[in-house]
């Protein structure tokens, strides 16, 4: 199953960072290929994402629902492809590293069905790129915002 | 035309523009027949048009054939190739293509280690004159792009799934009728260990044995302008590489093999009549050698023709950029499925050669001053949902919403804005034709290439079956192009011709930027690398025999 852990240190307090994680709205849109998103409620969305795997582009679609907010600590979600045979997890978790902040974000992509495994095999490759992106964008957007 | 440089940027014998199978077998022979050779790729990876196919050349009475005892002559070869021309095309320059193929294709396998099996697929008119049933069409293996080094990441990849296996071993499994009959963890494995099949292994095997011979090739590379002499010769070419003017000096001769024009809208406009397509090919491919031909006073032929597929398009997918064109083969030829009009009437047998049931896209009711067959649609049912894959959809899966669907054949018709009388008559008829397994209307199943293309599975005939189980599906199906097939005219020996008489000395063409050597027709799978392999083949030939200039 294609998935991905990044670390990254963010010039800024926890509390600072977390403010600005817990709420998805802050960071949906750093996500590589955010087209659009749309809340229906405190915990469901609707995020539509162009997913460039090298071999073609495609937008797609997934429900989102955050599964847990601990405070101070992680904010983590579950997405499925409202149409395509996809499904996922991830988080953003937070922990105090002196004046610094740790934060860690995961990714997991996994296509289902008959082709899955040749999907996934596609997905693999991206999921790096595209967490090393995210990351980085966030970790700037937070620091900015303390300068 | 270039004006000649004070100083050229570099010098060559022989310049090969594009890196599909044309340009890659023309880079080769020159190579081995002693000359010096450059290629430039317009594109950032390596590949054109044939990666992101199924890889075959169509070889007409080829040493595969023979050896596994399928009878083939240079006779029937001719014979079959003149129809499929249709007194389009020089009879010498489709000599010249019947009498070097199998030379061409025996001296690949043996030089450039680009093994074929001989396909069980049938020509696409096996019927007529000269037709065959099988052997023609040559599948490739699979290949290991690590054997490319660093040039790897520059194999173009196809948007499509390209399985990363041998043809053979795709055919024998079946897989094109059921899908369910392939390993897709063994193949997911394949692909994370770099072996690629089809079109992709095509190139791949081409383009190490370049590497192989220290070949030197240039990406984003686009040619401009031809540079020639005073009395028009061609001695060279204008490129543009990183943003800067380059210029090439090439003593022996220019092959240019880069690519039809369908993504011109320009040139689409001017010379393809009909409604307009979608091209299958990689963006790249907008008519460069053309227009520098073009420029020089190069003849032209063929130019209303192109390499036509029923295709979808599905939405939000995109290739570098442009809109994601899907071809449709199972989609129109296994059984549970027809094509219909806005009328809901059938037109063809959808079964038959993409090619020519592309062209019935093109058919005008001269009364109206309308194309009657556009919009269409595929129309099939739940049990071709439960059997077969539609596009991207794997038997037994969940339809998708860019399918429209309908509990009745009413409902389906509404929905899509087909007539409904019309569509109930026609699903009522056809599945008449299917319990009976003969189409009296168009013939659908009734030929060796419309049954390879159905469930050997399903009888009494493999390309026909009821449409009647719940829900029912409708996809907009239109015009596409794998790529068109006008350009320059050459002589036998792959020279172009002036408009004025006589040939451009220094200038050669070969695939889809040459008028095509089967004019309207298509000889059966692979007939447009077949000709691009032989044509860059003859071009080196006679290229690399010239008096250096």
């Amino acid at each position: 199953m294609p998935d991905i852990t990044h670390v990254e240190t963010v010039k800024a307090p926890v509390e600072a960072t977390w403010d600005f994680c817990k709420d998805m709205n802050n960071w949906v849109q750093y996500l590589k290929g955010y087209e659009k998103h749309e809340e229906k409620n405190e915990t469901d969305s609707t995020w539509w994402i162009k997913g460039d795997v090298g071999i073609m582009a495609k937008t797609v679609s997934f429900d989102v629902h955050i599964e847990e907010w601990i405070d101070n600590d992680k904010v983590s979600f579950t997405m499925k492809g409202v149409s395509e045979n996809m499904s996922g997890k991830g988080s953003l978790q937070v922990a105090a590293d002196g004046d610094n902040t740790k934060l860690t974000f995961y990714l997991e992509i996994k296509a289902g069905g008959l082709i899955g495994p040749m999907v996934n095999a596609v997905l693999s490759p991206v999921l790096k790129p595209i967490a090393t992106d995210f990351a980085g964008k966030l970790v700037a957007r937070v620091e900015e915002m303390q300068s | 035309m270039a004006k000649k440089p004070e100083k050229w940027d570099l010098e060559t014998d022989v310049l090969v523009m594009g890196s599909g199978c044309s340009g890659l077998v023309a880079a080769i022979i020159a190579h081995d027949e002693g000359s010096k050779v450059t290629l430039i790729e317009k594109a950032s990876s390596i590949g054109g048009a044939t990666a992101v196919s199924g890889g075959f050349p169509w070889i007409p009475n080829n040493h595969l054939e023979k050896e596994a005892g399928i009878s083939d002559s240079r006779e029937e070869a001719l014979t079959y190739m003149k129809f499929i021309a249709d007194g389009q095309v020089d009879d010498e320059l489709v000599e010249a293509f019947i009498d070097t193929a199998p030379v061409m294709i025996k001296y690949i396998e043996d030089k450039a280690d680009l093994k074929f099996t001989v396909s069980e697929m049938p020509d696409y008119h096996d019927t007529k004159p000269g037709g065959k049933s099988r052997g023609r069409s040559l599948g490739p293996p699979a290949f290991d792009s690590n054997l490319l080094g660093e040039w790897k990441s520059r194999l173009r990849q196809a948007p499509v799934v390209i399985f990363p296996m041998s043809w053979d071993d795709f055919e024998k499994s079946n897989a094109k009728a059921d899908p369910r009959n392939l390993d897709y963890n063994m193949l997911a494995k394949n692909m994370m260990a770099g072996i690629v099949g089809m079109g992709m292994s095509t190139i791949g095997c081409l383009l190490k044995a370049c590497l192989d011979r220290g070949i030197e090739i240039f990406v984003e590379t686009p040619g401009r302008e031809l540079v020639t002499t005073d009395s028009g010769a061609v001695i060279g070419i204008k490129a543009q590489k990183d943003g800067n003017d380059f210029h090439i000096k090439a003593s022996q001769g220019v092959v240019l093999a880069s690519g039809g024009f369908e993504w011109d809208e320009n040139l689409k406009k001017q010379f393809v009549p009909g409604p307009d397509f979608v091209p299958l090919s990689p963006p790249s491919n907008e008519g460069d050698g053309l227009k520098m031909s073009m420029a020089i006073g190069a003849e032209l032929g063929n130019m209303h023709q192109i390499w036509g597929v029923p295709s979808c398009q599905l939405p939000n997918e995109e290739y570098e950029g442009k809109p994601l064109g899907r071809m449709t083969m199972g989609e129109r030829a296994l059984p549970h499925s027809i094509m219909v009009n806005r009328c809901g009437e059938r037109f063809v047998d959808e079964a038959f050669n993409y090619s020519d049931v592309a062209k019935t896209f093109c058919h005008v009711d001269p009364l109206a001053y309308d194309l009657v067959n556009v919009p269409a649609w595929v129309i099939f049912d739940q049990q071709f949902m439960d059997n077969y894959m539609f596009l991207t959809v794997p038997p037994g899966e969940a339809a998708q919403p860019w399918m429209t669907q309908g509990d009745t054949v009413e409902e389906l018709a509404g929905k899509a804005g087909i007539d409904v009388e019309g569509l109930k008559d026609t699903v009522s008829r056809f599945n008449g034709f299917a319990q009976k397994g003969e189409d009296t209307d168009f013939g659908r199943g009734s030929t060796a290439y419309d049954r390879y293309q159905g469930d050997p599975n399903h009888k009494p005939n493999e390309a026909l079956g009821t449409i009647e189980k719940a829900p029912l599906y409708a996809v907009s199906v239109v015009r596409g192009a794998l790529g068109t097939k006008g350009g320059p005219t050459t002589d036998v020996n792959g020279q172009v011709k002036h408009v004025l008489g006589g040939v451009i000395e220094g200038l050669y063409a070969a695939g889809n930027v040459m008028a095509g050597t089967s004019g309207p027709g298509y000889g059966g799978a692979g007939n447009t690398i077949g000709a691009g392999m032989t044509f860059g083949y003859i071009a080196a030939k006679h290229a690399t025999k010239q008096p250096k200039r």
